[in-house]
């Protein structure tokens, strides 16, 4: 075999390794390369700082553990937001395997700024459903809920009784952390366009190109798109966490996934330039 | 039989479509209540799908068992993992809670795998993407070349060599990709209602299954 023939068609065991090696290396030296956030984020991170303090706003949190390590460090920045800007918090989810993620680093955030179950934050949990819970919710949200996901009556806690949340309408914004369907388009069909709140989303990078038309439209006002964004919005709110650690094995396994291309495209081109001086 | 399995699902299909969509067009506290009422009932039907999906989902692995089908052994796995979990729920009390049993198998078996599952993509994607781009014609030259440009704008990188990288990705996203997404969606969403008609009307009648 040619170095050509072997340039273009190298074992992809070679590839793995040099996957793996463009992962683990950088993890361990740091390049610290600076973040610029995109204009979508930044949309992302005005939507919030927009409200007013003592605002409610729902998370919904659809996404599965598959895409916690592109979903669970937007959702966790995007609490410590909420709750630095004294923002109050209702968590649910359209899909049942991420609740619990998302309940884990809720209360972390809740922690770290010290706000209470019940009175600042409440974590409602996962409803089948999907589209029948959106237009539930946006004729009665306590009604279709109902409790926490420590069995309490949600009409009972006090961020309900005192900020008198009978249903969508009476929600300023609603964030949907989306790994697919039920997810981001879901709420914008069934229930932002209904019943009026504010929308902003966070979804896997393959997502992301979908959600273009929504955010041109304003049916979306900011998107964060995968950890990039994730990272993009943890430089905004100054609290540089897991999504701009993952920033320097990514950007490393890009230029190696990109080396390989231009490898391939060498390798090709070269022996169309040999094929043609052969005839 | 007809009647139980035909005709009345489709009258119940016809009926409440034909409801559905005008109750949507009219603001009154009437078709609220209607709405409202109808989520409710969605809510419900939801909830027992899932047992169906979850009769449909047994009765398919214990025939592959039974028939010894390649593979069966996933099957087997399948229905083990689903008996061992629905267990651990019962003596959690459906907790998911790290302290508990159930919770335990949620942290340390479940998200593992999920997370291993969608990490090996990227292995994947990198083989598939060095064979794939190759500028073997005008077309695909072009799509190297926007492939090129997207992943170095979803890295920092991108915005460190020049801002011109970012600025045309974003480009790319918002224009072309935004016109091509939107003539998708628009024609997704004339077959929804071409679809949607057609189950109304009861001239699609595929969900009613097959048989007498």
């Amino acid at each position: 075999m040619s170095v050509l023939e072997k340039m273009m068609n190298i074992d992809r065991r070679i590839i793995f390794v040099f996957v793996a090696a463009a992962i683990v290396i950088p993890s361990i030296v740091r390049l610290n390369l600076p973040i610029k956030p995109s204009p979508m984020v930044v949309a992302y991170y005005k939507a919030i700082e927009s409200l007013p303090a003592g605002s409610v706003v729902l998370v919904s949190s659809d996404y599965d553990p598959g895409s916690k390590a592109e979903l669970l460090p937007m959702t966790l920045a995007t609490f410590r937001h909420c709750f630095s800007r004294d923002l109050k918090v209702i968590g649910m989810g359209l899909w049942p395997q991420g609740i619990d993620l998302t309940y884990e680093v809720l209360r972390q955030a809740a922690k770290e700024y010290g706000k209470k179950e019940g009175e600042d934050f409440v974590m409602c949990g996962y409803k089948a459903g999907a589209a029948f819970v959106i237009v539930g919710l946006g004729q009665d949200l306590p009604g279709t809920l109902e409790k926490d996901v420590r069995g309490r009556d949600l009409k009972s806690l006090p961020l309900f009784r005192k900020h008198k949340i009978r249903s969508l309408r009476d929600i300023p914004l609603v964030v949907s952390m989306s790994a697919g369907n039920p997810g981001i388009d879901t709420w914008i069909v069934y229930g932002r366009d209904q019943f009026g709140f504010r929308m902003i989303g966070g979804c896997t990078g393959v997502m992301a190109p979908d959600f273009y038309p929504y955010l041109n439209t304003g049916q979306l006002e900011g998107l964060l798109g995968a950890a990039k964004g994730a990272a993009d919005y943890e430089t905004l709110i100054k609290r540089p966490g897991l999504a701009c650690r993952m920033m320097d094995p990514q950007t490393v396994a890009h230029l190696v996934i990109i080396v390989f291309i231009v490898i391939g495209n060498i390798a090709l081109l070269s022996s169309i330039i040999r094929r043609r001086r052969k005839a | 039989m007809i009647f139980w399995k035909r005709t009345l699902p489709l009258a119940i299909a016809f009926c409440f479509g034909v409801l559905m969509l005008v109750i949507y067009f009219v603001p009154h506290q009437i078709s609220r209540t209607i709405e409202d009422q109808m989520s409710r009932w969605g809510q419900i039907i939801s909830a027992f799908a899932l047992v169906v999906g979850l009769a449909s989902l047994l009765n398919m692995h214990i025939t592959r068992i039974r028939r010894r089908v390649a593979g069966w052994g996933y099957s087997a796995v399948t229905i083990t993992a689903l008996v061992v979990y629905t267990v651990l729920g019962f003596i959690s009390a459906g907790s998911a809670k790290s302290d508990t049993l159930f919770g335990w198998g949620y942290n340390w078996v479940y998200v593992p795998l999920m997370s291993t599952m969608f990490s090996v993509l990227a292995f994947f994607i990198a083989s598939a993407a060095y064979r794939a781009f190759r500028a073997r014609s005008v077309e695909a030259s072009i799509l190297l070349v926007v492939a090129v440009v997207v992943m170095l704008e979803r890295v920092p990188l991108g915005a460190y060599i020049t801002d011109a990288i970012p600025q045309t990705a974003q480009f790319i996203m918002q224009i072309p990709n935004m016109a091509a997404r939107r003539a998708i969606f628009i024609g997704i969403a004339l077959g929804v209602v071409a679809t949607s008609l057609r189950i109304i009307l009861g001239i699609e009648r595929a969900y009613l299954g097959g048989g007498d």
